[in-house]
């Protein structure tokens, strides 16, 4: 009797198909959005966190008869998007974040938090959840999720910085990428840059930089989060969009799917290839031996219903960012197909930003 | 080379004929495009289903918890799905387009050489009281990514106002000006609010009332009777925009008048007493630690000037002083050339 309740719960023939497009679960505590460099609505001119039509993914549709907006969110979901400065290491980056978080918990009136991050916000947010703990005095953050972030350096970054084929000048070479923004004053492009490269870029300019040494200080750690979790993205060359210019004419394509210990190529990213640049190994900016960051987790579509997140089962966790295991490096288990830039807001593409970020809302809400 | 020589006639056909095979290349249809003019050539026939077949499917729970389709899905069952899902609005521009987008993506998988005309006969016969107007929105979209792609270099070296107007110029040739405006919509809206915020950054001696009654003129032009609910879920988004705004006209008030200004501005955007309570109190923390934070660099100052004060020990100490549990933290900013106290506070965001 047992067996056939736990059938019938599990296969429901249903003929109210209304069921299967119900809206994302609403997450216990707000949701806040972290973008990576440059950014916010300066992403090459168009929306970070919005669909190619400049609608936020997490604006709920609460008013009457209300269209620009997240129809596959709950109603009553809270998010919030962080500005922070587009080119600036991610210690800087970081604290602002906490600071946004910090007004943004004291305006809602809420205790915890969850975070997610794209490219660099996805190590901003482990900051600003070290400094959110720190000014609290207990965990504030309960789930941190990144998205195609280097937790572990990106050769791109070393490749502009090296001034190889293909750039003349650093700043140049990111605005390319990324956008005017860079421009600005407040911006150092040097110091964003250099914190994408793993290991300490200068040992004679007297500062300690890169993303090795930011990982030891903004570790994975229960103290500052309850759960960590990240995505991973990587695109073959002809698809990626041609603001990663180094890829797309052909300078340079990252092999990102090695294992060693540290940076043994000196390649910027921990890591090494495995002997083939053109396969499904990186997302034009970051190899996929540096994206995992606690556990991997899957992005499930699904035909014309709602797509799902599931933690990959067979990756582990990465909880000691510096040293991920060979499997957590080189598996291409739970990859999306997508380039760096096709999970935020920068058109044409056929993402659906809107479905994956309502199946993240749903993610935490079974977590928070 | 003699040959040529002899015969210039040949090389100027030749040199003509690559120029013009350069330029078809150059310029030849997309894929997409290409199977857009074919579907527009010939009749485009509505494919038959049964009605009555129409919603029946079953399904699964995911492991996430979510319920799922069982096998794979049926015309008729995507055509259940597609007016389900989407037919409550279908009547708004934006609505067609987003559902639009959603059949293109299943028809390029399904169908990757004939996706264009899949998505026709689908969303045609979920909907076919709208045929026409969903096929000219399938063709504009198609030709509008086309373009963009093509000329997305282009487009990212130009800067944000230029880059909005031929974006917008293309858009109302391409979708129509109304329907254009419709699509994009929220996109219009948030622009017009940022031309707003940079106004109010340019705006010297105009006192902070009458930026903020600009800001609310604004809002109530482009979001009409949404405008509360538009200001509430981006509340703190627009209160950091207007403290950023007006940074400088807060940093030249006396600490009173700052205090009574970061009250008049968070209550403009919405925040209730409870909320300016809470806020008194995080203000009042924010210049504790900035009013630490300035007496640490001073006295890291004078330490450094006496012989062996650069010493880490000494940093340690001095920073365990001040900082305490955060000690740790700063010191590795520090090493990474960055000291967070070092620059003048931005007034209600830090």
């Amino acid at each position: 009797m047992r067996k056939l309740s736990t059938i019938s719960l599990l296969v429901l023939a249903l003929t109210a198909p209304a069921m299967v497009s119900a809206a994302a679960a609403k997450t216990t505590y707000p949701v806040v959005f972290a973008h990576g460099m440059a950014g916010f609505d300066d992403l090459l001119g168009y929306d970070y966190w919005g669909d190619d039509y400049g609608v936020f993914v997490g604006d709920p549709c609460d008013a009457l008869l209300e269209v620009t907006c997240n129809g596959n969110i709950n109603s009553g979901q809270k998010a919030f998007q962080t500005q922070t400065y587009p080119f600036q290491s991610s210690e800087v980056r970081g604290l602002d974040v906490a600071n946004q978080v910090e007004a943004y918990m004291t305006s809602q009136g809420v205790s915890y938090i969850n975070l997610v991050g794209h490219s660099q916000g996805g190590l901003d947010i482990r900051k600003a959840a070290k400094v959110l703990y720190q000014r609290k005095g207990r965990q504030v953050v309960k789930v941190l999720i990144s998205i195609s972030s280097p937790h572990r350096g990106s050769p791109v970054a070393k490749y502009i910085l090296d001034l190889k084929p293909g750039v003349t000048n650093v700043v140049a070479a990111l605005a390319t990428i990324f956008g005017n923004s860079i421009y600005r004053s407040g911006n150092d492009a040097f110091a964003g840059a250099k914190q994408l490269v793993y290991n300490d870029y200068s040992a004679t300019d007297g500062l300690t930089t890169g993303a090795k040494a930011f990982n030891v200080n903004n570790p994975v750690s229960a103290t500052y989060a309850a759960y960590y979790g990240s995505f991973v993205t990587a695109q073959t060359g002809v698809s990626v969009n041609p603001a990663l210019f180094i890829l797309r004419n052909g300078f340079f394509n990252i092999d990102g799917d090695g294992y060693c210990i540290d940076d043994c190529d000196n390649d910027g990213a921990a890591g090494k290839g495995d002997g083939t640049a053109t396969d499904l190994d990186d997302d034009g900016l970051v190899g996929i031996n540096s994206q995992q960051m606690g556990y991997r987790l899957k992005h499930n579509s699904c035909t014309l219903c709602l797509d799902y997140i599931t933690q990959d089962s067979t990756t582990g966790n990465v909880t000691n960012l510096n040293a991920p295991t060979s499997t957590q490096m080189t598996s291409a288990s739970s990859v999306i197909n997508q380039d760096h830039l096709d999970v935020v807001g920068v058109p044409p593409d056929t993402f659906d930003e809107m479905e994956f970020y309502a199946a993240i809302f749903n993610f935490i809400a079974a977590k928070d | 080379m003699n040959f040529f020589k002899s015969k210039p006639w040949l090389t100027g056909i030749l040199i003509g004929a690559s120029i013009g095979l350069l330029i078809y290349w150059l310029n030849r249809d997309s894929d997409a495009v290409r199977q857009l003019k074919a579907l527009e050539r010939g009749p485009r026939t509505m494919r038959e289903y049964q009605e009555s077949e129409v919603e029946k499917i079953r399904y699964e729970m995911s492991e996430a918890g979510t319920k799922r389709i069982v096998g794979d899905l049926t015309f008729e069952q995507k055509l259940a799905l597609l007016r389900d899902k989407w037919s409550k609005h279908i009547d708004k521009g934006y609505m067609q387009i987003k559902m639009l987008e959603e059949v293109m993506n299943l028809c390029k998988k399904e169908r990757p050489d004939d996706w264009v005309a899949c998505t026709n006969e689908l969303v045609g016969a979920a909907f076919p009281q709208l045929g026409d107007k969903l096929f000219n929105q399938l063709s504009a979209l198609v030709r509008y990514n086309d373009w963009l792609s093509r000329h997305k270099d282009k487009l990212d070296k130009m800067g944000r106002k230029d880059r909005q107007k031929l974006l917008n110029e293309m858009r109302g040739k391409l979708f129509g000006e109304e329907n254009a405006k419709d699509i994009w919509a929220n996109e219009i809206r948030v622009e017009a609010v940022r031309n707003t915020l940079d106004d109010m950054k340019e705006a010297k001696g105009k006192d902070l009332s009458t930026k903020l009654s600009a800001l609310k003129t604004t809002l109530n032009e482009v979001f009409g009777d949404q405008a509360k609910a538009y200001v509430e879920r981006h509340q703190q988004e627009l209160t950091n925009a207007v403290m950023t705004a007006v940074q400088d006209d807060l940093k030249a008030l006396t600490p009173t008048q700052q205090k009574h200004a970061l009250r008049t501005i968070r209550s403009e955007m919405g925040m209730d007493k409870a909320a300016l309570e809470r806020w008194d109190a995080l203000d009042n923390e924010r210049q504790n630690r900035w009013a630490t934070g300035k007496n640490y660099l001073a006295e890291r100052e004078k330490l450094a000037a006496n012989p062996g004060g650069n010493s880490e020990a000494a940093l340690n100490e001095l920073r365990q002083k001040y900082f305490g549990a955060e000690a740790e933290a700063i010191a590795t900013e520090e090493a990474e050339g960055f000291y967070r106290y070092k620059g003048e506070q931005r007034i209600g965001l830090e």
